[in-house]
């Protein structure tokens, strides 16, 4: 044991020290001759003489100390020292050999962005901070019902005791969010999201207006000027960045306000804000468990760590439970981070800490599967390197003939994998930055995103990409340079014995045929995803859609029917409007489909059908120009009373009905699909109509089944009919809206054909992704292929050149050549048709056959030009040549 | 002086514990005190000395540390471990062992066979 530590501590010293034990050894070596030469002095020699004898028995420093570093076993590990030449070296072959370059930097970039991307977003899912200065100071204080298991919201009066008594959490405020149309003095206006504050909001989170001033305490008090902040972008957008816009008075629905600041760009708390008022609480006091439902935040007190804030106010939650059982009995107040309590990956126990590590572990262990992706990337990249460190053998050999030793070499082939590695890591992080965007735009599409999120790469993200790239490098560089060096004594005898000495093991063929199968598979995909997108991007919606401006109508709670029969009268009475009509989803946006059952048939003998469905007024098919071709349409009674009726359209008769007579017959439809499955109520089928598009989708056609539109639904879609170009009617569509309700919000406006557009949005990103995907192992494994027959044919040069020397056949022999190569291409395009064909249910379209036909002839051509050049190099050798050689 | 030996493979180590082994010595003086013991019998090569130094020092069967010498210089001072110790016992016994069989061996006679 001790003898164990002994040689670590040496060893370690070595390692760290090395300057430092080569000056010990210096002095030590110093001190011996200078002894030796005073000994020398005293039995007669003179000075200088002493000293020479003295250097001259000594012997070569450096060689002891060579074999100093080697006794301590260092010599090994000096072998895996980078040196300033290897990188040089490095360098060099990133220009001697471009292709691989290129497909190796660009493949390694590709992992390392994902990679870091992935753990960016995990790092702000798990991790999330606010972009303010001390911003992980920021705190959400809220009470959990411990019998209902849910946050309990109503904490007016809650507030005021943790103002009172909490100490370590300070600044405390509350907010309550709300939707509301911000008019202009113009008329002008737009839906915005509200924020009613605690002016304390500004202190916590240290942000001071960029014009005028933010919210203050005297705004809250009741009777104060009602007064408005707004952000940067309602600044830009509705006011146009008018920096003279303080003091101007709005409307908020119909709160009258004056605005007196702009907030800068970026600042939305506390989640995605574009307005802030202030929040007057203090002007009533609430009663426990009454009152308005809002949030709180505070500021932990400085030095103070949230687990001591969390004592307290568990203190001061057991005390107020105590004094209202009735209210608080259950309540158990909680702090924590502002942003994660926000974060979209939550606990739903009380025993968050545990909970929250736990969650946090899962979502960084979710890294492993793009380390795992980098491997495999890896691996192609080490095949490449491996043909070119095949390609340099002799170099190889040399350097092992004049005394380089395995670890040496390796390190060198390692370090050039770094400075590889060095080039993809720069492309690989300025492409997660592109990611980022790209999900953060997508999650964008779905819903607003709270302005911590960022598309930008932190700190440990970019260290993170770093780690990835050593590891890379690592795999990319010791791969291929141990197999390379393996055996290193044997090949020397064999290269003087003239014969190639290396072969690629079954292993690569392996990871060739199965890549070759991929691409295959994933072109297949991304073809068949290409043709869905266009054929969504070309649904046909069966009216002129370009001629119809489409817009979602809300109201905080429902709209009521008169507000809808006014706004239509008044843009009908408008000169530009030929129709208006209301759904609950326009043509081209989503239905909810249902499964029906006839009346008279049972499920089975329907096969189960469903129907797209959507509720409509009156004027809608009129308005949509679907005639009815059977029956009638709704009449004004049927809105109002409970008589079930519906209208349904030509291919519901077709496909539901089987083309039989429609007027009369009762359906209904599966509203809960659970183990006792829920149906609605029996409805009548009134009338049917022309088909027109519902849902975009790829099938064209779909039986569709009209409901009348009942009053009292929150949001409502309009489409209005317009004479001429209907994105310059979408201004005046607005301050129609707002005269006829200020408090009506009109958004999603545009025209009725762009409402597909979100669909086929995400059906081309797919697309994209899967190309991308398909590019790079097509790119990889061609590549792959390249290196592969080339080296191997170039291996047999001096076989072949024996064989034509001999008389063998020229075509024969390029023949044999290639069916190998061949053989491996092949099979790997029959298991990728073959997985393609069983995922997709089969080659549904000529198209995607072709795609196929060409990938194979694209495939077959890059083998036969990687065996070609070779080929044709080792059948130009002279026989004379490839004979004198063997000899 | 007398007659030279040459020093046989490996027996440095052993001559170094022993030397080391009568008191703390730094690395010139581990040579004057070899060449005292085996009455100048034995030389070595000066600085032959040192990597076996480190093997030992890295082995665990001698420690150093930096003293003052005798003419008051800085010098690097090598002493016995105890595990040194209980290996130049090991050593010597051994050798000792070795040294009997050869003696043995070269002494015999063809009437002993």
């Amino acid at each position: 044991m001790m003898q164990l530590l002994a040689r670590l501590r040496s060893l370690w010293r070595g390692v760290r020290g090395r300057s430092d034990v080569e000056a010990e050894m210096n002095e030590e070596f110093a001190v011996h001759v200078e002894m030796r030469a005073a000994d020398l002095e005293r039995s007669g020699h003179s000075h200088a003489d002493a000293l020479r004898q003295a250097r001259s028995e000594f012997g070569s420093p450096a060689r002891y100390k060579e074999e100093a570093r080697a006794s301590r076993g260092l010599r090994r590990i000096d072998e895996f020292r980078f040196s300033w030449l290897d990188f040089q070296l490095g360098f060099r072959m990133l220009l001697r050999y471009p292709g691989l370059t290129i497909v190796g930097s660009l493949a390694l970039a590709l992992a390392i962005a994902v990679g870091a991307a992935a753990f960016e977003i995990v790092t702000q899912l798990a991790r999330p901070k606010l972009p303010f200065p001390q911003g992980d100071r920021i705190v959400s204080l809220f009470s959990w019902d411990a019998a209902a298991n849910r946050k309990e919201p109503r904490l007016s009066y809650d507030l005021n005791t943790w103002r009172r008594d909490l100490k370590l959490v300070q600044d405390l405020g509350a907010y309550r969010t709300m939707r509301r149309n911000l008019i202009t003095d113009q008329g002008t206006g737009a839906p915005v999201l509200v924020a009613e504050i605690s002016a304390s909001a500004f202190r916590v989170t240290s942000t001071s207006a960029m014009l005028g001033r933010e919210l203050i305490g005297a705004d809250e008090r009741a009777g104060a000027p009602p007064v408005v902040v707004v952000g940067y972008d309602v600044w830009q957008t509705l006011f146009s960045g008018d920096s003279s816009l303080i003091g101007r008075s709005v409307r908020l629905d119909n709160m009258p306000a004056t605005i007196v600041g702009v907030m800068p760009k970026g600042f939305a708390f506390p989640a995605l804000h574009g307005v802030w008022i202030p929040l007057r609480l203090a002007a009533v006091q609430h009663e426990p468990g009454a009152g308005p439902a809002i949030s709180i935040f505070g500021r932990l007190a400085p030095g103070v760590r949230l687990a001591e804030a969390q004592a307290e106010l568990a203190v001061i939650g057991q005390r107020t439970s105590a004094d209202f059982p009735n209210t608080h009995e259950h309540l158990r107040p909680h702090v924590m981070g502002w942003a994660q309590d926000r974060s979209p990956v939550q606990c739903s126990t009380v025993s968050w800490t545990n909970c929250l590590s736990l969650v946090r572990a899962g979502l960084y262990t979710s890294n492993l599967v793009f380390i795992v992706f980098l491997l495999l990337i890896c691996a192609n990249v080490a095949l490449l390197m491996f043909a070119r460190a095949a390609a340099r053998e002799s170099e190889i050999v040399m350097r092992s003939a004049l005394g380089a030793s395995r670890g040496r070499i390796v390190t060198q082939l390692v370090a050039e994998a770094l400075v590889l590695g060095a080039v993809a890591a720069v492309i690989g992080i300025a492409m997660a930055g592109v990611a980022l965007k790209v999900v953060l735009r997508l999650i964008a599409l779905e819903g607003e995103v709270p302005f911590w999120w960022h598309a930008s790469l932190s700190l440990p993200s970019i260290v993170y990409a770093g780690v990835l790239t050593i590891l890379g490098a690592t795999v990319v560089g010791a791969l291929p340079a141990l197999k390379v060096t393996r055996g290193l004594g044997t090949q020397l005898r064999q290269v003087a014995a003239g014969a190639g000495g290396l072969q690629f093991g079954g292993i690569w063929t392996v990871v060739i045929v199965a890549q070759i199968a991929l691409s295959v598979f994933l072109t297949g995909l991304a073809v068949y995803s290409v043709q869905l997108t266009a054929r969504i991007a070309s649904f046909d919606l069966r009216l002129p859609a370009h001629e119809y401006l489409s817009v979602r109508l809300a109201m905080a709670d429902s709209i009521p029917s008169n507000i809808m029969q006014e706004l239509k009268h008044r843009l009908l009475s408008d000169p530009a409007v030929t129709d208006v009509t209301f759904a609950g989803v326009l043509p081209g946006g989503y239905h909810e489909a249902l499964t029906v059952e006839v009346d008279g048939e049972t499920v089975e003998t329907t096969s189960g059908h469903r129907a797209q469905t959507v509720s409509v007024d009156a004027d809608f098919f009129e308005t949509v120009a679907a005639p009815v071709l059977a029956g009638r349409g709704f009449q004004s009674g049927e809105f109002e009373n409970d008589r079930n009726v519906v209208v349904v359209n030509e291919a519901f008769v077709q496909r539901v009905l089987g083309d039989r007579n429609a007027i009369g017959r009762r359906v209904r439809f599966l509203v809960s699909r659970t183990a006792t499955n829920t149906w609605g109520p029996w409805h009548e089928i009134i009338g049917v109509v022309r088909q027109v598009g519902m849902t975009a989708n790829p099938e064209q056609t779909t039986a569709g089944v009209y409901f009348p539109l009942r009053p009292g639904a929150a949001s409502v879609h309009m489409a209005v009919h317009l004479r001429s170009r209907p994105e310059s009617y979408a201004a005046r569509l607005r301050s129609i809206a707002l005269a006829t309700e200020p408090t009506l919000r009109l958004d999603q406006v545009r025209r009725l054909d762009g409402i597909k557009d979100q669909e086929v949005r995400w059906y081309s990103i797919v697309t994209r992704a899967t190309f991308g995907a398909c590019a790079l192992v097509l790119m990889l494994s061609l590549a792959g292929i390249y290196s592969i027959m080339s080296f191997t044919v170039s291996r047999r040069t001096r076989e072949i050149g024996i064989r034509v020397a001999l008389g063998a056949d020229r075509r024969q022999l390029v023949g044999s050549i290639l069916a190998r190569s061949l053989a491996k291409v092949g099979s790997g395009i029959v298991i990728g048709v073959a997985l393609f064909v069983f995922a997709a249910g089969g080659i549904k379209s000529l198209k995607v056959g072709l795609i196929v036909l060409a990938f194979t002839i694209v495939m077959t051509g890059v083998c036969i030009l990687a065996c070609i050049v070779p080929a044709r190099r080792a059948l130009a050798v002279q026989p004379t040549e490839a004979l004198r050689a063997e000899s | 002086m007398g007659q030279q030996a040459e020093l046989l493979p490996g027996t440095l180590d052993l001559l170094i514990l022993k030397a080391v082994s009568l008191g703390r010595l730094h690395g010139y003086g581990v040579l004057l005190r070899i060449e005292q013991i085996s009455g100048g019998a034995l030389q070595i090569q000066q600085g032959a000395l040192y990597p076996a130094l480190y093997r030992l020092e890295h082995q665990g069967f001698i420690t150093s540390e930096w003293g003052t010498s005798e003419n008051n210089r800085r010098a690097k001072y090598y002493r016995l471990t105890t595990t040194g110790r209980r290996r130049l016992g090991q050593e010597t016994v051994s050798w000792n062992r070795l040294v009997e069989a050869m003696a043995r061996s070269l002494a015999a006679t063809p009437q002993e066979m």
